[in-house]
């Protein structure tokens, strides 16, 4: 395909979740199917469940004058943003002026510093909250701690449509790059929201997984006939993408291309997906990269584990791919990560573009016994190495219906990046 | 000595920039800049509640000049209570 000057490409990464806290520790866990779902329980709830958890306080990483304003989900995203640009080899973008911009999605931002508030007023009967409370309960509390501490002055947007934030958020820098409104964009997601409120929240659901009586790391089974609910997880993920002309003009490599972004929503219920919405998505960002079904190496899919959930997403990727799903390699990664929320989106895109860095297909764990509902090419429990990936298809779809699906490419022009251990929050 | 004299009030303050803010001690000098503490105007406002709650006062008047130093914290203190 002809390249284009506007083209988007992915020049830096940045990583902090439950399978990593790096990107090549993300890679590494990938390629070894290494889950990062742990028992979190709480002396507030009766019951233990199964979250994708990061067992590290990273509170040490920042002054107390910092951590005034900043949630955990502010610390571990500005810790993921930092590596990104550290990656992608540009960390001040004063210089930009507004041709620099962040797109950011979460679904609760600081809701740890809000609840714990809300506590304080109702239990200790504290009248008044501290000053810089309101700040650090913000949704947009992390892209503006990170604006003003990378200096990107262009648009710093918050978007906020639940499991597909992040999605959304990266679509839409996307095409402001395309549409050469900029040069270059900071984009990703965070969530941190394992608080006994938020976990009671989704337990009322009923769509949480239960805890595997065995191993508690095997609880999320997406697709699987014994799955039994989703399972939360924390984290977040960046990146810096760029227009081509940026990136060769300045000599960066990347990951891939960014080359394709659809959204469309259902229209139909608050709670429960419908495949048609998700089928015009991945069918749009085909379009949008001009890719024909079968030339799709890879699908990354939402797939949560939720007894309804999965079917749905099985009946659109069938509907989307036509005659070329029966051989389109689809998994479901947050078996070993779990949900990310707000930051899965840009987890799962990291996800294909190291799959098409590395040459091989992630895997869905514990997949050994598929769903007949969810009769899709699957890659079951075990990775498929040394297999070219040319372009890969993430679908994201939240509550409330909407439903984003981004495609991401090889890239053949400019120089291949390849994960190196420096960036890292350890 | 009284509660309310200056020493005593600097070195309340003092004692609690350094327990919330990491702020050592020596740093907090009635000359140091509140800005250059790295305390902007929340974290100030801050430090204020936490001088009600430790001192037992109400501070009506919050007024303070503009880059303000912990000296001038321990005055505007002091003027509210009619020290």
């Amino acid at each position: 395909m002809a390249t284009s000057k506007q083209d988007v490409v992915i020049t830096g990464m940045g990583v902090v979740s439950p399978i990593g806290l790096s990107v090549p520790e993300l890679r590494e866990s990938l390629l070894q199917n290494r889950s990062g779902i742990r028992l979190w329980q709480s002396p507030q709830m009766s019951r233990t469940l199964p979250a994708g958890l990061i067992e590290r306080d990273f509170s040490d990483q920042f002054s107390k004058l910092e951590l005034a304003y900043m949630d955990r989900c502010s610390q571990i995203a500005m810790l993921a943003a930092g590596q990104a640009l550290k990656d992608g080899g540009i960390e001040q973008f004063e210089g930009y002026a507004q041709r620099a911009g962040l797109y950011y999605g979460s679904v609760t931002g600081g809701v740890k510093s809000e609840h714990d508030w809300v506590r304080q007023f109702h239990v200790d009967k504290v009248g008044s909250s501290k000053p810089y409370t309101i700040m650090a309960s913000m949704l947009n509390a992390a892209p503006a701690l990170i604006s003003i501490k990378h200096r990107i002055l262009g648009p710093v947007i918050t978007n906020s449509n639940a499991c597909s934030s992040s999605g959304a958020a990266i679509g839409e820098a996307c095409l402001a790059i395309r549409e050469g409104r900029l040069d270059v964009a900071l984009v990703g997601g965070a969530e941190a929201a394992l608080i006994p409120t938020f976990m009671g929240l989704w337990f009322g659901l009923r769509a949480l997984a239960e805890v595997d009586p065995v191993d508690v790391s095997r609880s999320c089974r997406p697709f699987s006939s014994r799955r039994t609910g989703l399972v939360l997880g924390e984290g977040s993920v960046f990146m810096l993408i760029e227009s081509r002309a940026h990136a060769e003009k300045r000599g960066a490599a990347c990951y891939g291309r960014l080359s394709g972004y659809g959204i469309a929503s259902d229209g139909f219920h608050i709670g429960s997906p419908s495949p048609e919405g998700q089928t015009a998505a991945i069918r749009a960002a085909l379009a949008d990269a001009r890719l024909r079904p079968e030339q799709v190496s890879y699908f990354n899919a939402h797939a949560t584990a939720t007894r309804g959930g999965d079917p749905i997403e099985t009946d659109s990727i069938r509907a989307a791919f036509g005659e070329a799903a029966d051989s389109l390699p689809v998994s479901s990664t947050k078996a070993i990560h779990g949900h990310l929320l707000g930051g899965t989106s840009a987890m799962e895109l990291a996800i294909c573009a190291l799959a098409i860095q590395g040459s091989f297909l992630p895997a869905t764990a514990h997949l050994d016994e598929i769903d007949p509902e969810c009769k899709l090419h699957h890659i079951a429990n075990e990775p498929e190495l040394d297999t070219p990936v040319e372009h890969a298809v993430s679908l994201s779809a939240g509550f409330g219906g909407t439903n984003v699906a981004l495609a991401v490419s090889k890239e053949h022009d400019l120089l291949t990046k390849f994960p190196v251990s420096e960036a890292s929050t350890n | 000595m009284n509660q309310h004299d200056t020493e005593s009030i600097l070195a309340s303050l003092q004692n609690f920039l350094q327990e919330r803010f990491d702020i050592p001690v020596e740093s907090a000098t009635l000359d140091a800049s509140l800005r250059e503490l790295g305390l902007d105007s929340m974290l100030v406002l801050d430090v204020m509640l936490e001088t009600e709650d430790r001192l037992g006062v109400k501070l009506n008047d919050l007024s303070m000049p503009r880059d303000a130093t912990v000296g001038d914290v321990v005055k505007m203190i002091q003027r509210n209570l009619g020290a």
